[in-house]
C-alpha cells in the first residue's frame, strides 16, 4: 500500500509545529524522516497513523492490503508501549482479540509473530523482566501480528543501546526483506537513516518543512560492504551538513514554554 | 619544598610523592535513605504500649474507671465474646459498612472513570466533587434519615457517600496517571473503547484505585461508627455510645479495640490485593 501526506500543517497553541509537509512513500518503500529535535517528526508520523489531529491536510491510503490484513497501517514506537501488566503471548493477543479470529486462528498468529522475533521462549515473560532489546521484539511482534501494509517506525531504537541497535536494525531489515511492507522511519540518527531509507527526507526545526529528499541510490544489500564506505560516508556528510546548523539551534533553546 | 637542596628527585617524583601523602580513604557517603524492614521493631513497639498502659493502670497510678488495664479489657471482650453480643454488634456494623462501602465503591470508580475519560463529564463533574468532598457526611445524616427513615438506608447511605467521593477522586487521578502512548498504542489498533477502559485504564489506575481503597476503608468506618451512635440499636457505635453513657469503660475500651481490628483486617486485605495484583510493577 502506499501512503501520502498531503499539506500537512499542525499548530501547538501558537506554535506551529509542521507547516505544509507533504511526503508519500511508495508501496514497499522504506521512507526515513530525519531532523533535529523538535522539528516535529514524532508528530508527523502521528498524525499518519491518524492517533493526532492535523490543524490541516490529508492523509491518503492507496492500495488494497492483503486478506490476512487486520491493521493496514501500524505503529513501533520508541518507547515499546507494551502493557506491563500483560506478558508476552497477551501484549501480543491484546491487539488481535477484538478482531473474533477463532481460537485456533487467534494462536497462530501468536506463535508465528513470537517465531519471526524470536521470542517463542518468553511468552510469559513480564516486561519488566526483558532488556530493551527484548521488548522491542515484543513491540515488533505486536505489530506483525495484525499483518499491516504500513510499518509506521517512530525512533524505534533510540531507547536501545548501540550494540542491541545493530542487532534490531537488522531484525527490521529482515522483517522488510520477508514482505516488503511499506515503511516510514523517524530518526535522528543519519547513520541509521542511510542503512534502511530507499529515501531520506530532511525536515527543518520549527516549524518543520520539508527541507531536501534525498535518494539513497546504493543497494541496501551492499550499504555495509566496505568498497561503498565511501559513498555511504559522503551522503552522511550532506545529510549532517543539512541538519548541523539547526541541530546546533536546537540544542541552544527551551523546549517548552512554562 | 626549598629549591635550593638541589635534591636528586625528579620533579615528577616530586609531585608523586606529595600525591601520596594525600592518599586517604573515601568515606560511605550513604545510599538514599533506604528504608529496611525491621519487625522486632515494631512488635517491640505494640508490646511496650500494652506494658506501659498495663504499668500505669496496674499499680493504681490511673483508676480503672478513666483507663481500664490491658488484662480487664481483654476479660470484658472475652465476656462480650462468650454471650454473643460482640457478633451482635460487630455483624450489624459489618452489614452496614459492607453494603455503604461497595455501593459507594461502585458508583465512585464507574463516576471516577467517566471524569477521566471525557473531557465533558470531567468539566462538569470534577467541580461537583470538589464542592460536596469536603462536607462531612455524616452532617447529611439527618437529612438522610427525613428522606430515608430512621432504619438502615439512611446509614448505608451516610457511608456510601463518605466512600463515593474519595473513590471518584482516586480512580479519575489514576487514569490520569495511565500513560497517554498506552492508550494512544491500543488506539492505533484499532482496540474498541471498552476494551481499552478494561484492559489498558483500570489496570493502570488500580495502584491509585487501591490507594484510595485505604482512605475510603477508613473513611467508611468513621462515618459508620458515628451513624450508629446516633441511632442504632446494635453495632460498634452503639455499643461504644451505650457503654460510655453506663462508664463501662472496660466493655467500651473493648469496642475501640473490635473496631481497630476490623480497620486493621480491611487495610491487610486490601494490602494483599495489592501484592497479588500489583506483580507487574
Amino acid at each position: 500500500m502506499e501512503i501520502a501526506l498531503s499539506n500537512i500543517t499542525h499548530e501547538f497553541g501558537d506554535l506551529t509545529a509542521l507547516d505544509n509537509v507533504s511526503l508519500h512513500a511508495h508501496e514497499g518503500e522504506i521512507v526515513a524522516i530525519i531532523g533535529p529535535s523538535g522539528c516535529g517528526k514524532s508528530t508527523l508520523l502521528g498524525i499518519a497513523g491518524g492517533i493526532l489531529k492535523p490543524t490541516a491536510g490529508d492523509v491518503v491510503l492507496r492500495g488494497v492490503p492483503a486478506p490476512d490484513t487486520l491493521n493496514e497501517i501500524t505503529f513501533i514506537f520508541q518507547d515499546f508501549s507494551l502493557l506491563p501488566w500483560l506478558n508476552v503471548r497477551d501484549n501480543v493477543a491484546f491487539v488481535l482479540k477484538h478482531h473474533k479470529l477463532g481460537a485456533a486462528e487467534l494462536e497462530r498468529r501468536i506463535a508465528d509473530a513470537l517465531e519471526r522475533t524470536n521470542l517463542s521462549d518468553f511468552a510469559i515473560a513480564l516486561p519488566k523482566q526483558l532488556s530493551g532489546g527484548m521488548r522491542q521484539r515484543v513491540g515488533i511482534a505486536r505489530a506483525l501480528a495484525v499483518r499491516p501494509a504500513i510499518f509506521l517506525m517512530d525512533e524505534p531504537l533510540s531507547a536501545l543501546d548501540a550494540q542491541t541497535r545493530e542487532l534490531l536494525l537488522d531484525d527490521i531489515l529482515a522483517l522488510w526483506q520477508r514482505d516488503h511492507p511499506t515503511i516510514l522511519y523517524v530518526t535522528h540518527n543519519f547513520q541509521e537513516a542511510i542503512r534502511i531509507a530507499d529515501r531520506v527526507c530532511v525536515l527543518s526545526r520549527r516549524p518543520g518543512r520539508v527541507r531536501e529528499i534525498i535518494d539513497i541510490p546504493i543497494p541496501r544489500a551492499e550499504r555495509a560492504n566496505p568498497e561503498r564506505q565511501a559513498e555511504v560516508a559522503k551522503l552522511g556528510e550532506r545529510l549532517w551538513s543539512l541538519i548541523k546548523e539547526e541541530a546546533i539551534v536546537a540544542d541552544r533553546e527551551l523546549v517548552a514554554h512554562v | 619544598m626549598p629549591i635550593a637542596s638541589s635534591s636528586r628527585m625528579s620533579d615528577s617524583a616530586v609531585a608523586k610523592s606529595a600525591a601520596a601523602a594525600r592518599e586517604r580513604k573515601l568515606a560511605f557517603r550513604g545510599g538514599g535513605f533506604v528504608i529496611e524492614q525491621r519487625t522486632w521493631m515494631s512488635v517491640l513497639a505494640f508490646v511496650g504500649l500494652i506494658a506501659l498502659w498495663q504499668l500505669v493502670t496496674g499499680t493504681g497510678l490511673v483508676s480503672p474507671i478513666f483507663l481500664p488495664s490491658p488484662a480487664r479489657v481483654v476479660r470484658a471482650l472475652w465476656d462480650l465474646a462468650v454471650t454473643g453480643d460482640l457478633w451482635r454488634h460487630v455483624s450489624a456494623s459489618l452489614v452496614r459498612i459492607g453494603y455503604g462501602w461497595t455501593i459507594g465503591t461502585l458508583f465512585g470508580v464507574a463516576f471516577g472513570l467517566m471524569i477521566g475519560l471525557f473531557t465533558v463529564s470531567r468539566a462538569v463533574g470534577l467541580p461537583l466533587v470538589a464542592a460536596l468532598f469536603p462536607i462531612p457526611k455524616i452532617a447529611l445524616l439527618p437529612l438522610l434519615i427525613l428522606w430515608l427513615g430512621i432504619g438502615e438506608g439512611s446509614k448505608v447511605a451516610t457511608i456510601a457517600l463518605s466512600v463515593f467521593f474519595p473513590s471518584v477522586i482516586a480512580t479519575f487521578s489514576g487514569v490520569d496517571s495511565v500513560p497517554r502512548n498506552l492508550i494512544r498504542m491500543a488506539q492505533s489498533f484499532n482496540v474498541p473503547l471498552w476494551r481499552i477502559v478494561l484492559q489498558v485504564l483500570v489496570p493502570g489506575a488500580l495502584a491509585g484505585m487501591l490507594a484510595g481503597f485505604r482512605i475510603s476503608i477508613a473513611a467508611a468506618l468513621l462515618v459508620l461508627v458515628a451513624a450508629e451512635m446516633i441511632g442504632a440499636q446494635y453495632g460498634l457505635g452503639a455499643f461504644l455510645i451505650l457503654t460510655g453513657n453506663m462508664m463501662q469503660t472496660d466493655r467500651l475500651m473493648a469496642g475501640v479495640v473490635v473496631v481497630s481490628v476490623l480497620g486493621l483486617t480491611m487495610s491487610l486485605i486490601v494490602g494483599f490485593l495489592e501484592r497479588r495484583l500489583l506483580r507487574w510493577r
